[in-house]
């Protein structure tokens, strides 16, 4: 079991730290799927180490977010890039308070 | 109940719809018309209609009492109808004056026929709004609107007193009607000078009768209408229907008819010394209804309920002379200094103010003689030899003041031309069944002997006073009032400073009172409110500051709002 929270904590940590430090909108939605998938690797392993199938199922429904939240974002980011525009979040802030 | 919807029904149709003038005329005289007959047809009993809101039963009730006052408000308020049609032909307000004077007449009616004091209590406010309505009839004047606003006023301190008094009586007892209330014990003493102080604000009795002078700036027949038909006639019945309570209070009772007895002289005294023909009428209403008020008071029913029948006729009257003779010397002239000699103008006009003089002073075989004679006579033979001899002295005062006022305006030289003559039938007409009624009316009231100690004494009085006006006032003119220029007569011209004393204890502190906090009301409430949506807006302030727009800040927020849970959890 150890192992797999280990990585699951470094892949979490990678994507993180990916997302705070890059300001390409793509590279950032490729941390946050890392993000996600840190969290199916976790709970798969404790699925299988408690010997049941709900998280199993579970990471089935994470995996088709997962696949939305991606499918939003690359449409977000297409927007973007047509409006001939730079694509870098810092410049993006037209809608701040 | 087709005599109480007419009337009401016609006010919101004159209030609401534009007519022609001939048909506005029409309607409001067909309503009060429909409204006589009904109440020429009445039974006596009760009707009950339905539940009102708090399961209060609503239901009218006939007996002698209502179906008089339901009378003499009908039949005076059809001739003062057909009067003001003449009277108020040139306003350019008509439709808003009749449903103002239709109303009057519905809510009046409502006060007399219900069965309970919760309807009364609606009758009584309308009345009141009623009064407001045509007292302030010609609101660019501004005296007309402080008149009407000084009368509404002193009434809804009447009216609180009557609320508190229904409250009373309805805790008490746990009914509603009239007769349940009765059958019930409900604290006598405080109901009775509740009721009191509600009679006598509706009635202009002292301490409550300041606004009824100034109600003069109000059209000429309104104030016959509210002299003679509804408004002050209402005290009297609200004294005669609460008549039982009185009862179980005797101690209350004699107070209260002394207050009415001296309402009955110190407005007799104060009609003396006024100038204005209208403000001398009003201190006579004020006199006549004390008569009422001290029979009223000791239980003396008949007399009372009389009284007000015979008053309406002659008091009508006199208005309604008062009205055309300010018609006559161009539209608003009320001042009889400036009359004088107008018998020869105004033949028919001063006929008919004549028989009122005699009427309301008491002469022999006139209506006034049998009715207030009835109430002296059974003052004195109830035990009260007090009132009657403030009633006996009233009667002098009386034909003083009546025939000072009917000499300095119809005889003498003319002091003022007229500028038309009395020409129209519509002023006669009513004028002439006024003038009979004041002369035979004493036919309504209760036979009594035909002659004693007390039409003895009012008749040598009356003619005392007839006598000292005639000396004084039916050659001399104005010169008559010199005997007034010394202490008395400035006392009497102050009216006893009833108006100055009120003005320093309730209405200078009450505008203290309110400028104070005028002046404090920014800084306390006004502050606190400030202050709450400024707070607020700095709060705002601060949290826009979060939303900076960069993604990359919000995801750094998260992250370590996640970690401080998780931390927060760990920890615990």
């Amino acid at each position: 079991m150890t192992p797999y929270v280990v990585l699951s904590a470094i892949l979490f940590a990678v994507g993180a730290v990916g997302l705070l430090v890059r300001r390409d909108p793509l590279v950032m939605i490729m941390s946050i799927e890392i993000m996600w998938n840190a969290a199916n690797l976790l709970i798969v392993a404790a699925a299988r180490f408690y010997g049941t199938v709900s998280g199993q199922a579970l990471v089935f429904l994470v995996i088709t977010l997962a696949a939305a939240d991606v499918a939003i974002g690359l449409a977000i980011v297409m927007h973007v890039a047509r409006r001939g525009e730079a694509v870098d979040v810092d410049a993006l802030k037209e809608l701040k308070g | 109940m087709a005599l109480l919807a007419a009337p009401l029904v016609m006010a919101l149709v004159l209030a609401w719809i534009r007519l022609p003038r001939s048909v506005v005329v029409g309607l409001a005289n067909a309503a009060v018309a429909i409204a006589f007959i009904g109440a020429l047809l009445l039974r006596h009993g009760d009707t009950v209609v339905g539940t009102w809101l708090l399961s209060v039963p609503i239901g009218f009730q006939v007996d002698t009492i209502s179906q008089t006052f339901a009378l003499v408000t009908t039949g005076v308020g059809l001739l003062i109808h057909a009067y003001s049609a003449a009277y108020m032909a040139h306003d350019r307000d008509l439709s808003r004056y009749f449903a103002g004077l239709n109303f009057f007449i519905a809510a009046m009616l409502l006060l007399v026929l219900a069965d309970g004091p919760v309807l009364l209590l609606i009758g009584w406010a309308g009345v009141g709004f009623a009064s407001y309505l045509l007292i302030g009839f010609w609101y660019e004047r501004p005296a007309a609107v402080a008149a009407a606003r000084k009368a509404f006023l002193i009434n809804t301190a009447g009216d609180v007193s009557l609320m508190l008094a229904i409250a009373l009586m309805v805790t008490s007892t746990g009914q509603t009607t009239y007769s349940g209330i009765f059958a019930g014990h409900v604290p006598a003493v405080a109901v009775a000078w509740l009721l009191f102080f509600a009679a006598a604000a509706k009635s202009a009795q002292i301490p409550l009768h300041t606004w009824l002078p100034d109600a003069m700036e109000g059209p000429t027949p309104v104030s016959a209408l509210i002299h003679a038909a509804t408004m002050v006639t209402a005290g009297v019945y609200l004294l005669l229907r609460f008549h039982p309570v009185l009862a179980a209070a005797p101690s209350a009772a004699e107070g209260i008819a002394i207050l009415g007895g001296a309402s009955c002289l110190l407005a007799g005294l104060m009609a003396i010394a006024q100038r204005d023909i209208k403000r001398v009428l009003a201190f006579s209403t004020m006199s006549q209804v004390g008569y009422m008020f001290m029979a009223a008071a000791v239980g003396l029913g008949a007399a009372a309920l009389s009284h007000v029948v015979t008053h309406a006729f002659f008091k009508a009257l006199l208005f309604m002379g008062a009205g055309v003779v300010m018609h006559a010397l161009g539209g608003d002239e009320r001042d009889l200094y400036k009359m004088g000699g107008l018998r020869q103008k105004l033949p028919a006009t001063s006929a008919a103010m004549g028989v009122a003089a005699l009427a309301i002073s008491g002469f022999p075989l006139m209506s006034g003689y049998f009715s207030k004679d009835a109430i002296l006579e059974s003052l004195l033979a109830n035990g009260h030899p007090w009132l009657w001899a403030l009633g006996v002295v009233t009667a002098g005062l009386t034909a003083l003041y009546i025939f000072r006022m009917y000499f300095l305006a119809f005889w003498g030289k003319p002091r003022t031309q007229p500028s038309h003559g009395e020409s129209w039938l519509s002023f006669r007409w009513p004028m002439a069944v006024l003038a009979l009624l004041a002369i035979v009316g004493g036919v309504f009231v209760r036979p009594f002997a035909w002659f004693s100690l007390t039409s003895g004494a009012t008749l040598v009085l009356g003619l005392a006073g007839f006598i000292i006006a005639y000396r004084l006032y039916a050659l001399r003119g104005p010169v008559g009032d010199a005997w007034l220029d010394g202490e008395v007569g400035s006392l009497l011209r102050s009216e006893f400073g009833f108006d100055a004393i009120y003005q320093a204890l309730i209405v200078r502190p009450g505008a203290a009172i309110a400028a104070l906090i005028a002046a404090g009301d920014p800084a306390a409430t006004g502050g606190l409110a400030t202050g709450i949506s400024r707070s607020a807006a700095a709060f705002a302030e601060w949290l826009r500051g979060w939303q900076s727009g960069l993604v990359r800040t919000y995801a750094l927020t998260i992250l370590v709002g996640a970690v401080l849970a998780l931390l927060w959890v760990a920890v615990r």
